[in-house]
Formats: structure tokens, C-alpha cells, sequence
């Protein structure tokens, strides 16, 4: 039986089998990726198709699949893709921003990646 | 690492290049469509410049990706990562994906280029380069 004594600022404890063991603390774990919050960011932005995103050797890879978009639209994304950088100071990644839609080598990225929004 | 003026030397370059290419084609009855290489040159020039900017802080940089983080984060820069990243990836379109570009959109490339170099010549000669060559654009 394990029983939790106390959870919250301080370590939590939990008496298994009659002895009081001290357990890290509890904490919720996000998960989060350059592309997870890119995909987030721009997802209402007109134009914008398809938001891929795959972990290569050295580097998360982005893709941002547009299709007329408009120069407001690509602007917002690359205000997004610029805020990553100070959210994500320390993991390499490549934003690749394809305005040719549909011409855009489609299959090869869904082959190869996660898609992490698809509005077409 | 580069003097910034070797940057804007290859930036003088680069853009006799440009209207060299540009020129042979106009001669030549205009027999191609080079929009998709005369953007790809127009953001090396881009790229250079900033290499330029860089070196006069003591920032060698590795690659494409390193030299656009370097402007999203550095604060007097920030207000030309738009324009940058639009003509970077315009010109990866065109050398991976074969993308031409219309004169409306050449248009657009153009007014992103002023505005980059723009912004980066008036911090390279803040920083006391000189002279820093403000390269015109070149029609496809």
C-alpha cells in the first residue's frame, strides 16, 4: 500500500509497507516542442495549410506549409518563429516556411514527420 | 574570421554577379525566367551584410539557422528578422523547389532587400565602417 503523506512545495513522503520513503516532488510535466507551440501559434492564420515537425540528427525540423497566404500572414508566422528563439534558447531548430502549398513535397513530409496541424 | 569590409568586398561582389547574370539574360532576348536565382542572390548579398555585422561584434557564425537566430536575438537587429527570414525563405523555395516569382512578388523581395540592408548599413556605420555599400536591386 502506499499511502502519500503530504505533496505540494516541500518533498512528498509515502509510507510503503511501514516505511516512510521521501518522494521527489510532484510536478506536472509539459511537453513542449519548437513545432508543438509554432503549430499553436499560427493555427488561425489564414493561409496556412500544414504545420510538420520532425526531430532530425542535430536539430528539431519545422515545416510550415502555406498556401496564399498573405504578407500579413507570413509576417505573423515569422514573429512566432522569432519568440521560439527566446523560448527555446537552448534546442536547435530549423523553421522551414513552404509557400508553395500543394507543390510543397507534401508526401515526403508526411512520411517523414509529425503532423502537428493539418487544416487543408 | 573576416574584417567586415572582406564582408562588404564579397557583398560588392555577389552583386556585380547579379547584374552580370541579370544582363546576359536581357541580352539574350530574356530566354529564361532567373527570378528564382537573381532572389537567391539578392538574400546571399543579404546574408553577407550581416556576416559584416557580425564580425564588427565579434560573432562568427556556422550557418543559415545561426545567422537568423542571431538576429531574433539581438535587439537592434530584431526589426529586420521579418524581411529576412521572407527573402531566406523565398530563396530556399527557388533552389529546392524550383519556385519562380512574378514581378508582384519581385517586387516584394525588393522591398524586403532595401529594408534589411538598410537597417544593417546604418548599424554597420554606427559601428564606424565605412564606407558600407548600399548595393541597388536588380530586375530579373
Amino acid at each position: 500500500m502506499v499511502e502519500i503523506i503530504r505533496e505540494g512545495a516541500a518533498p512528498a513522503r509515502a509510507v510503503v509497507s511501514g516505511r516512510t520513503v521521501v518522494m521527489s516532488r510532484t510536478r506536472r510535466v509539459v511537453w513542449e516542442t519548437p513545432g508543438l507551440v509554432l503549430a499553436d501559434q499560427v493555427k488561425g492564420l489564414p493561409g496556412v495549410l500544414y504545420v510538420f515537425e520532425r526531430l532530425d540528427p542535430d536539430r528539431y525540423a519545422v515545416f510550415v506549409v502555406l498556401q496564399g497566404a498573405d504578407e500579413s500572414a507570413l509576417d505573423a508566422v515569422f514573429d512566432a518563429e522569432r519568440e521560439l528563439y527566446e523560448r527555446f534558447p537552448a534546442i536547435p531548430f530549423d523553421v522551414r516556411v513552404l509557400s508553395h502549398g500543394e507543390r510543397a513535397g507534401l508526401e515526403g513530409l508526411r512520411s517523414s514527420s509529425v503532423v502537428l496541424l493539418d487544416r487543408a | 574570421m573576416k574584417q567586415p569590409a572582406e564582408y562588404l568586398d564579397l557583398v560588392r561582389h555577389t552583386h556585380a554577379v547579379l547584374k552580370l547574370m541579370a544582363e546576359a539574360n536581357r541580352g539574350n532576348g530574356q530566354a529564361g525566367d532567373i527570378s528564382d536565382w537573381v532572389v537567391t542572390l539578392h538574400f546571399y548579398i543579404l546574408c553577407t551584410y550581416v556576416k559584416a555585422l557580425g564580425s564588427s561584434r565579434k560573432c562568427d557564425f556556422r550557418s543559415h539557422n545561426h545567422i537568423h537566430a542571431w538576429i531574433a536575438g539581438t535587439k537592434d537587429l530584431q526589426g529586420a528578422f521579418r524581411s529576412y527570414r521572407k527573402v531566406e525563405e523565398w530563396s530556399r523555395d527557388a533552389r529546392y523547389e524550383g519556385r519562380t516569382f512574378p514581378p508582384a512578388e519581385m517586387a516584394a523581395v525588393h522591398r524586403w532587400f532595401v529594408d534589411v540592408r538598410d537597417q544593417v548599413g546604418g548599424l554597420l556605420e554606427a559601428a564606424g565602417v565605412r564606407p558600407v555599400p548600399r548595393v541597388a536591386i536588380v530586375e530579373a
